[in-house]
Formats: structure tokens, sequence, C-alpha cells
């Protein structure tokens, strides 16, 4: 049970890593939109540019424009996994959130084996397909000038859904573990785990947040009418 | 028993699909992430139906495809069209973390504090401008509630008005442009981004006028509901005279050159508005930040920013200057721009931008690839014709079906966000919509299509039309009690002296505006079809 929670670490920091570096990537989208706005809609800069275009040969443009969603499949395709861990992903908590933790740590472990588990698997093994297929045949873009190699990016999506499989193991041994392990392994279990609906951690801190500016307001209120 | 295998097995050849669309509903509901339950669920159907050797494996190879796109159609990752959602949620985070909006809700207070209602109208105003930007209902209801619930109770206004102001106006932000819906819808329904987020504009600004319209009439019969508020309050030093002449005289002087130069031919290679709004925002950065904490400051720093920047996204879009995605990127640029002058741009605040980004972007789009495992097993299995048999079965009036339609929307409002709605149901409804096209050609005011040409055009226009429904439809199903989406999200941040009922009571008349304002929609489709024509031309 403790070898499983140390996978489960393992895979987290994994997931978590890849996660949260792939968002920096934002930056060079936003820089690459920027430019290819500027060099292709502003008069001035454009006929500059396709000067460039026509002595090269290739237009930045073409290759800018494929960037553009090299970037955001990398973003999307990685940040899976963080999302399950930090449990962004979108949940219907209607029910769920009347359901003690421990109904609900059993409903979640089995819910993984049987939907979680095998749809990531064949998105893997397909996904493998679908990058090995573009790497045998060399596939390049779709416009002349683009951008090449696109089994690169196609890479992807194997990987996006190899570190969301990793991001689901951790969590299943960490459910593993909180139902069946001893009391100490339960509890470091419980600590990591961030899948259950009522400990609605953020949504308590900004409450608190509302009310203590409240306070503030009504104190500071209060203090302007007595002085006035 | 070899006949009854028969039997069973014929039954699950036509009947499969509605199984599935059976079991999706139950797994739903367990609360499993929605991405995981559906694509489960269509692994669990695919593999039940290679067993009984309705599919093969490459079904799976499909999906895979169908989620890379590239082939100009609705792939999630190969799209140049949706390079705009993690831009326009970079834009929309980064603004509220870089504490523009905040500015901008305390600059609209002191602008307002005359009229009745003040402090409520300057929420709807909010919710109008900023809605641009968030887009996903919990995220702009939690923000906007922590922004103005405090300080509207603490001025003394009733919990229901207050509340109900707050949850109305920030899912304004589904519906008014740019907004992660309408770019998600656009999508899967095979339609111009750009040309539905101009068709939204006139709908949404109706719905916010008609909350202004409501706000301003209680503060006026019940002032004790919406106090207005002292000036010695808000702690102002008064404005400088020569810095109102000077920002004034700029900003003429900015607009003559331009104009000058447009009619006048000079410098054609520069783009003389463009000069003259990078002018007139430079200038109000700069003024506004020699005025300091003065009324006018206080417009140029916190008012002025956010409009340059809806006016930059939705101008561009407009002109035809730049798809929606340039104009989502140049917006998110735009927003580290302000941030940066505004003085909150830290390594801090952008690492937490970044990873609110792309921990939204994991979640809109890990519900994409289930739903597109969905719909790609479902069509297989012939779910498709299934729905469209039963329904030619019920034998309905084209607007009956609509209205079952629209009505199945709002129920499902009531549990699912938007992202489930869209992604899972609309791919299903469209088609059906599709095929109703010409019966309401004479409503769109079209003639009856006679060759192919105009049925595809027909068929253009009611689906714009339909998405516009279906916007207004979203937004009033969650605010609709007791199951309304956004009141729950609302209820979990707002102080706990406010009751549930009182949340109830305020939204009523709110929501009831809602079903004046989609009922407008649908006797007069020209507010959401008039003012794209008007744009693009037909």
């Amino acid at each position: 049970m403790d070898a499983l929670l140390n996978i489960s670490a393992l895979f987290d920091r994994i997931a978590r890593w890849s996660g949260k570096t792939i968002g920096w990537l934002m930056l060079p989208l936003i820089a690459v939109i920027m430019f290819d706005v500027v060099t292709r809609k502003l008069d001035y800069t454009r006929l500059w540019f396709s000067d460039f275009t026509v002595e090269y040969g290739y237009s930045i443009s073409t290759i800018m424009q494929d960037l553009q969603w090299h970037f955001h499949a990398a973003i999307l395709m990685i940040s899976f996994g963080f999302g399950y861990l930090a449990n962004a992903h979108v949940r219907v908590d209607v029910f769920r959130e009347l359901l003690p933790q421990r109904t609900q740590a059993w409903n979640e472990f089995v819910l993984l084996i049987f939907l979680g588990i095998p749809f990531l698997a064949m998105m893997i093994w397909y996904g493998w397909d679908l990058f090995e297929i573009s790497f045998w045949q060399n596939e390049g873009s779709d416009s002349m000038t683009g951008l090449d190699y696109r089994w690169f990016i196609k890479f992807f999506v194997p990987l996006g859904f190899i570190i969301a499989m990793m991001a689901t193991l951790a969590t299943l041994f960490r459910l593993a573990a909180y139902l069946f392990g001893d009391a100490a392994q339960k509890a470091e279990a419980k600590d990591k785990l961030e899948i259950f609906a009522d400990d609605g951690g953020a949504l308590e801190e900004a409450r608190l947040e509302a009310e203590r500016i409240l306070r503030e307001e009504a104190e500071a209120a209060a203090r302007l009418k007595k002085n006035g | 028993m070899v006949e009854l295998w028969e039997v069973i097995y014929d039954h699950l050849y036509v009947y499969i699909g509605a199984y599935m669309f059976l079991a999706l509903a139950l797994m739903l509901f367990t609360g499993m992430p929605v991405a995981f339950a559906v694509g489960g669920i269509s692994t669990l159907f695919a593999f039940w139906a290679i067993y009984l050797e309705f599919l093969d494996w490459p079904i799976f190879y499909q999906i895979i495809q169908r989620v890379w796109g590239g082939d100009g159609a609705s792939g999630a990752v190969q799209n140049p069209i949706l390079v705009a959602i993690p831009c326009f949620v970079f834009m929309g985070t980064m603004l509220e973390k870089s504490r523009v909006a905040e500015d901008l809700l305390h600059i609209l207070q002191v602008m307002l504090r005359r009229v009745p209602g003040g402090l409520a109208l300057s929420v709807t105003l909010m919710g109008t401008i900023m809605a641009a930007t968030t887009g996903i209902i919990g995220a702009s209801v939690v923000m906007i509630t922590l922004l103005a619930l405090p300080t509207m109770l603490a001025r003394g206004y009733s919990p229901a008005l207050a509340t109900g102001t707050i949850a109305a106006s920030s899912t304004l932000g589904i519906l008014i442009p740019p907004s992660i819906m309408l770019v998600l819808m656009a999508n899967l329904m095979a339609i111009s981004v750009g040309n539905l987020f101009i068709g939204a504009i006139i709908p949404g600004l109706l719905l916010s006028g008609l909350y202004f319209f409501w706000i301003m009439t209680v503060a006026t019969v019940k002032p004790s509901m919406a106090p207005s508020m002292e000036l010695d309050e808000l702690d102002l030093n008064p404005t400088n005279p020569s810095n109102t002449y000077l920002f004034l005289g700029i900003s003429v002087v900015a607009i003559v050159v331009a104009y000058l130069g447009v009619t006048q031919g000079i410098g054609e290679d520069i783009n003389w508005p463009l000069v003259a709004f990078m002018t007139i925002f430079g200038s109000a950065m700069w003024i506004g930040k020699r005025e300091g904490n003065t009324l006018l400051g206080g417009i140029l720093k916190g008012f002025v920013p956010p409009i340059f920047l809806i006016v930059m996204v939705l101008g561009s879009i407009f002109a035809g200057w730049a798809t929606p995605t340039e104009a989502a990127g140049v917006g998110a640029f735009g927003a580290l721009l302000l941030a940066w002058i505004n003085g909150t741009l830290s390594m801090d605040v952008l690492r937490q931008v970044i990873h609110r980004t792309s921990l939204t972007v994991a979640m809109i789009f890990f519900i994409f690839v289930g739903a597109t495992a969905f719909s790609t097993v479902f069509r297989n299995v012939y779910g498709e014709d299934l729905i469209i048999e039963f329904i030619e079965h019920l034998n309905l009036t084209p607007w009956l079906l609509l209205f079952m339609l629209m009505g199945t929307i709002f129920l499902m409002g009531f549990f699912f966000d938007f992202l489930e709605i869209t992604l899972i149901i609309l791919p299903v409804f469209t088609p059906i919509i599709q095929t109703l096209a010409p019966a309401f050609a004479s409503h769109l005011g079209m003639e009856d299509p006679t060759n192919a040409a105009q049925l595809v055009n027909v068929q253009a226009q009611v689906t714009y039309w339909f998405a516009i429904l279906v916007a207004v439809n979203l937004q009033t199903s969650f605010l609709t009690p007791p199951f309304g989406f956004a009141l729950f999200y609302m209820k979990g941040v707002a102080p706990s002296t406010v009751k549930m009922q009182e949340i109830y009571r305020g939204i009523i008349p709110f929501v009831l505006l809602q079903l004046v304002g989609l009922a407008l929609v649908v006797e007069f489709p020209a507010l959401a079809l008039w003012l794209p024509e008007q744009v693009f031309g037909r």
C-alpha cells in the first residue's frame, strides 16, 4: 500500500509539473498572434514583410498560423492530467454532495475502473496510432509553406492521454489507500485527494473573505457616522 | 433459444443508441467528472457494439481523428478557430487578477451615484462589459459576488435585490460577446463565429437594458431597497480642469488628424484610425496617472481601459479586420498591457493567471474529447437516426417541436453547465432544426426555398437564430429557482446572513425579464439577424 502511495506521489508530481509548465506556452502563443496580426494587418509592416516573402520564397505568416494551433494543441492536451488532480473538471454535483465522503470515494474508485481507465486506455492506444502513421508518412503541413514534422505535434495526443492516465492512476491508488489502508495511509491519502465535493475549500474561503470585507465596511461606515 | 437471441439482437441493433443515451444520463448524475462519464460510456458501448459485431475497432481511431480535426470541421486540436478559447480565458483571468475589474466596478459606482439604484446599475453595467471576458458561469458568478455583494449589503441594499442583480448580470457573460460559449456553439454548428458574435450583441444589450429598467423602477418606487450613495463616502480629490481640457484637446486633434489622413490620402500605408485610437488611449493613461485619485483620474484609469479592450476586440471583428482568433490574441495581449500599466503585473499574478488558464482550458477540452467520443459512437450505432425517427413519429408541428427542444434545453440547464449542453446535446439537436428550417423561412422574412442554394441560406439563418435562442434560454435556465446553477454558486460565496429564500425571491423578477427577452427574440428574429446582415451583408 505504501508502494502505491509512493507511485501516486511520483505520478502526481509528473502530471502537475507538466500541466503547470505547459501553461507558459500561452505567452509565446499571444506573441505569435500579435506578430501575425501586426505583420499582416497593418499596411506599413505588411508591405515590408511581403517584400521579404518575395525575396526568400516562403511566407512567415503561414508558419505563424500553424504555430498558433500547435501551441494551443500542446496546452490543451498536456493540461488534462493537471486538471483532474486539481479537480477542475466539471462534475454534476447535485446528488454527490449529499453523500458521505467514504461513499464518494467508493463511487469514484469503481467508476474510474469501469469508465475512466478504459476510455483513457483506448485514447492512448489509438492516439499512438495517430502519431505513428504520421511519423512513417513523414507528414508535413497542409499548406505548402507551413511547418513540417506534423508527427511532432501529433505525439502530444498520446502523451497528453498518458499524463491524464498518470493523474487518474495516482487518484485511483490514493482512493485504494483511503478505502483499504491503515490509519496512517488513510490520512495521507485523504490529505492529498482533492476530489471530494463537500470540502469545498475554495468556496468557504471566498465566503469568509466576503464576510470579512462586509464587517470592515460596516465598521468604516459606523466610524464615518460617528465622526460626521 | 436461437430465436430469442435473434429477437434480443434485433432489439439491440435498433435501440442501442437509446440505451446509450439512458446510460449517459444515469452516469452524469453519479458526479464523476463529466468527461470521464461521457467518454467511459462511449467506450463501453463501443466495446459492446464491437462484441455484437455492429462496429469494428477502428471506431476508436475515428474518435481520435475527430478529436484531432484538421479537416476544417469541428476537431479540438488542429482547429484555428478554437485557439480563441485559451486567449479569451487568459484575457478574462488576467483582467480579474490584475484588479482591472475591481477598478471598473468602483468607478462605475462613482459615476452612477446620483442615479436611483446606482450601485445595482453599476453591477449590471460591469456584468455587461466584463461579460466579455469570463464566460464560465461558476467563475463569473463567484467573481462578481465577491467584488460587489459586500459593498451592496454594507450600503443597505436589500439582499434580494442585490443577489438578483448579481446573479443575472454575471450570467450575461455567456451571451454577450466575446463569449466562449458562442465560440464553441459556432464551431459545433459549423457557422461563423464573427457572425454569431455580432448577432448576439442586440439580444444581449436588450437583456441588460431590461435589467436596467427594472432596477431603476424598483429604486424609484421603493428607495429603501436601494439607497443612494453619499458623496463624502467616496473620498475623492477635486478634478483638475486643465487636465480635462488637455485630454479633450488631444482626443479632438487625434480624431481630426485621422479624418484628414484618411480623406486626403496622406501616407496611405498608415492606418490612421488605429493611430488615433492608440493616441487617445495613451493620453488617457498618461493623464490618468497625472490626475491620481480624482473623478477624472478614476474614469481615465478605471473606465477607459476595459472599454478600450472590448472595443479593440469586438471592433476588429466588426470591421472585418481580424478573425475571432486574432481578436482574442490581441485581447489577451491588451489584458497583459493593462495589467502592466496598472502596476499589478507581477510574476506571481502571471503564474496564477497561467495556471488558472490551463485548468480552464483542460476543463473545456476534456469534455470536448469525451463529447466527441460520444457523438462518434452514437452516430455509428445509428442513434441520430433513432432520434429523428422518434421525432417524425411524434408528428409535431415545427413550432411545437422548437418549443420542445427549447424546453429540454431549459430543463437541462438546471443541472449542467453550458459546456455539457453545448458539447453533447447541441450536435444532436442541430440536424433536427436544420431539417425544419424551411418551415421557419417565412417567419424570418425569407422566401420559401425553391433550390438547393436558397435552402442552404435559409438553414444558415435559422441556425444563427436557433443558436441565439439557445444562448438566451440557457442563461434563463441558470437563473431559475429552485435548481438554477448560478444561484448555488452565489449561495456558496455569499455571506451566511444571506438566506437562500432571499436569493430565490430576488431572482424571480429577473427570470421574468429573461423570459420577456426570450419571447422577443422568438417573435422578432430580426433582433438576432439584422445586425450581422448590416455588417457582413448576406
